[in-house]
């Protein structure tokens, strides 16, 4: 190893210095409050007895998630709610991509159509959601119309007020996914194609074979993205149904909130907070590992 | 290259490690320095003559009277100038009185809303006991406001009501005189029945219902609670009471209501329309709401709502005979309190006494309150409340008697259990009778259900 001069020795510091007021700040609003949590995770603690009413309790905490029916129902909801919501913003996604990369009309026009739904405020897009399901709205009169008498009460029934938040989840996101497959369709090599059309491929091996594997890293990217997105459903769940009806649409972020916010216990929503990032977390490595099976750079 | 490379990964690591590790040191001393002066014991009030400023958090805007009121204060006591802290009192308002509460040292008076929140900070320590200061000013707390419970934790009292708020049905006195039904001033379930279904008609999106509820889950066990009490969903010995008839009675009554008489607004088109009761009973949907004095304004907005049937007040009605209380959904309110570690509780107090007592006009005024007061004349209260139409928009003799004059008892819990389960119990209750609702089981299991879990609630709650 070469000695630093005084001089490089000099640079680095100031470099360093430059640094200082955003590692700070990082330091200050998210490394400290993240260490606190994991701390949390394994304490109890009601917020009003102030930092010394925190008592550590080891693995309290989790022991009580593994028999909590909240817990359960949340993540059991959550998992099921990520896998439909993830699967058809990207199928949906791709199928208006393919659709808006040809020669259609009014090009732009459908593309801001399809993209607008991911920028407006998700708690506007909630309440427009509850008039299209409410009983007299759209869809229960076109249910009528199929000749269905007494159609349910689509936010209030079991059965259908967990599709009918995926249903909107799909809506808000299919837009983004859109976005991003239509720049990864531009980045297809056009010489791809004319090789499979001189080969004598069809469009359908056109796209199996060339299409689907050149736009994988897209797929691979929104997969990842929207399953971190999933795990942060709240807004509609808390407008549209609270969780309901019985436990048929609460979600994890959901159930954290309510408890550290409204029961104020602490300790035991930070340690589902970290449940949820594991979880992530391994989701996620899972599929950096798998990526190497499928996706083409 | 790689040299080089390798050398500079080590020395940013050097340095990231030792930032990191000056960081977490200073974050943690400059933590146990604050805790350091945390005053531990309330401190000693300051001298009388030296000018004091007093912190107050409070959930009224200030323009809705709390401005009022501490520019007449501050007229009166030229020493002690006032600082108000609107904070929103929902549970992201709550949560940032509490963290400035437990840091201590930035709040000398706040107001609490919920009554299970006055337990709470109460009991942590977050408050100072009033009986003592109260006696030596010449004031007979109980006398001067009516039923303390809900302020008294471990035998101290920790907080005045400023807030009259009882909970009644507002009807629809047009709609009564109509079907011929007199005006009811105390009534049993089967007469609430038998009017919600003479006052019902149509079908369709034309129905007009008898009866609707807000969505709030506690509401479900209405009729129980406010036959049982304070703490009634809990045995004495701390297990679930849920298997008192009571319960049982009344979610099938509501239930009833909804789906056999359709007298009564569904609670799923409630809570999946985000329907407002205001609206609904305003545009003569239905013939009564169950509510509070919130809505008072609401009918005498008639730019928004205009209408033309005079509004009238009616009492819960009975579940058991012989029952002689209604207790109330509301309660005494609005509570004022004083911070534990204030340095100038002799001024904080001379504040809350004036909020709560003589100086309560502009809340009345502008902030649609109702001074829990004893002493405070009824009729000031329904010149304001009511406004210059009060003929014409409200039966008057009934809001007095239902509204102003009625003695309030309230239900809310005071048990430490019951009061720190009352949120998941609430839960558990939504979920389990929305199940019942949705068909998805039957009364039975829902008991039983809300039974079980409420039980395994309080056990760890103990």
């Amino acid at each position: 190893m070469k000695p630093l001069t005084q001089r490089q020795r000099n640079q680095w510091i100031a470099g360093y210095l430059f640094l200082l007021p955003n590692l700070l700040g990082f330091f200050a609003f998210v490394a400290v409050p993240v260490l606190f949590s994991l701390y949390l995770a394994f304490s109890r603690w009601n917020l009003l007895s102030g930092a010394a009413g925190i008592r550590f309790v080891g693995l309290d905490n989790f022991i009580t998630m593994a028999s909590d029916p909240w817990f359960i129902s949340s993540l059991v909801n959550n998992l099921v709610y990520a896998f439909f919501t993830v699967a058809f913003s990207i199928i949906i996604g791709l199928f208006m991509a393919l659709l808006l990369n040809n020669k259609v009309f009014w090009k732009g026009a459908l593309r801001t159509m399809y993209f607008v739904p991911y920028v407006v405020s998700l708690v506007a897009i909630s309440a427009i959601w509850m008039a299209i399901l409410s009983r007299f709205g759209p869809v229960s009169q076109f249910a009528r119309f199929l000749g269905i008498e007494n159609p349910p009460v689509w936010l209030m029934d079991p059965s259908f007020a967990m599709p009918a938040i995926i249903a909107l989840g799909v809506w808000n996101h299919a837009g983004y996914c859109m976005l991003i497959y239509l720049a990864a369709l531009q980045g297809v090599p056009k010489e791809l194609y004319e090789a499979a059309e001189v080969d004598g491929g069809n469009a359908r091996v056109k796209f199996f074979h060339v299409t689907l594997p050149m736009i994988s890293p897209a797929t691979f990217l929104l997969v990842i993205t929207q399953i971190i997105a999933s795990f942060r459903v709240f807004a509609p769940v808390q407008i549209l149904t609270q969780g309901g009806p019985g436990r048929s649409t609460t979600v994890l972020v959901y159930y954290i909130y309510r408890t550290a916010y409204q029961n104020y216990r602490m300790g035991y929503a930070s340690a589902m907070a970290w449940v949820m990032f594991v979880l992530i977390f391994l989701i996620t490595m899972i599929q950096w590992r798998g990526q190497k099976k499928w996706v083409n750079y | 290259m790689t040299m080089i490379c390798n050398f500079k990964e080590v020395c940013m690591r050097r340095i990231l490690l030792t930032v990191l590790v000056i960081m977490v040191a200073s974050t943690l001393v400059w933590a146990g320095g604050g805790q350091q002066t945390q005053p531990a014991a309330p401190a000693t009030p300051a001298a009388a003559a030296e000018p004091v400023t007093l912190r107050v958090w409070g959930g009224v805007p200030e323009e809705n009277g709390p401005g009022d009121l501490i520019r007449a204060f501050e007229a009166a006591n030229p020493n002690i100038k006032v600082e108000y802290t609107r904070f929103v009192n929902d549970d992201q308002g709550n949560l940032r009185l509490d963290t400035a509460l437990v840091a201590g040292g930035q709040v000398d008076v706040y107001f609490t809303y919920r009554n299970d929140n006055l337990v709470r900070r109460a009991s942590s320590g977050n408050a100072l006991a009033l009986d003592s200061i109260a006696t030596a000013d010449g004031m007979n707390l109980a006398q001067a406001f009516g039923d303390l419970t809900y302020a008294t934790v471990n035998g101290g009292v920790y907080a005045i009501p400023t807030n009259k708020g009882p909970q009644f049905f507002m009807v629809n006195k047009d709609m009564f005189d109509a079907a011929g039904i007199p005006l009811p001033t105390s009534w049993t379930a089967a007469d609430y029945r038998r009017i919600a279904n003479q006052l019902s008609s149509g079908t369709g999106q034309d129905r007009i219902y008898g009866v609707m509820y807000p969505n709030w889950p506690q509401l479900f066990l209405l009729g129980a609670q406010s036959a049982l009490g304070p703490n009634g969903f809990l045995k004495a010995d701390g297990t679930s009471n849920f298997t008192d008839p009571l319960f049982r009675e009344f979610i099938e009554l509501r239930r009833t209501m909804q789906y056999d008489d359709r007298s009564e607004v569904p609670y799923v088109e409630v809570v999946s329309q985000n329907l407002s009761d205001a609206t609904e009973f305003l545009t003569e949907q239905v013939a009564m709401i169950y509510t509070g004095t919130w809505r008072v304004r609401s009918v005498r907005d008639l730019e928004t709502f205009p209408h033309d049937f005079k509004t009238a007040f009616v009492p819960l009605f009975t579940m058991k005979p012989g029952q002689t209380r209604t207790y109330n959904e509301g309660s005494l309110g609005d509570w004022a309190m004083i911070a534990r570690d204030t340095k100038v509780a002799d001024a904080a107090w001379k504040f809350i006494r004036y909020w709560a007592t003589e100086g309560s006009d502009p809340m009345v005024a502008k902030g649609g309150k109702i001074p829990a007061w004893t002493e405070y004349p009824a009729a000031k209260v329904t010149e304001v409340m009511l406004g210059p139409d009060a003929d014409k928009l409200f039966d008057i003799e009934s809001f007095e008697r239902v509204v102003l004059n009625a003695p309030l008892f309230s239900y809310q819990p005071t048990d430490p259990v019951a009061v720190t389960i009352y949120n998941d119990m609430r839960n558990v209750v939504k979920e389990e009778v929305e199940l019942l609702y949705v068909g998805r089981q039957n009364l039975d299991q829902t008991i039983q259900a809300i039974d079980r879990r409420v039980n395994t609630l309080a056990r760890s709650a103990r």
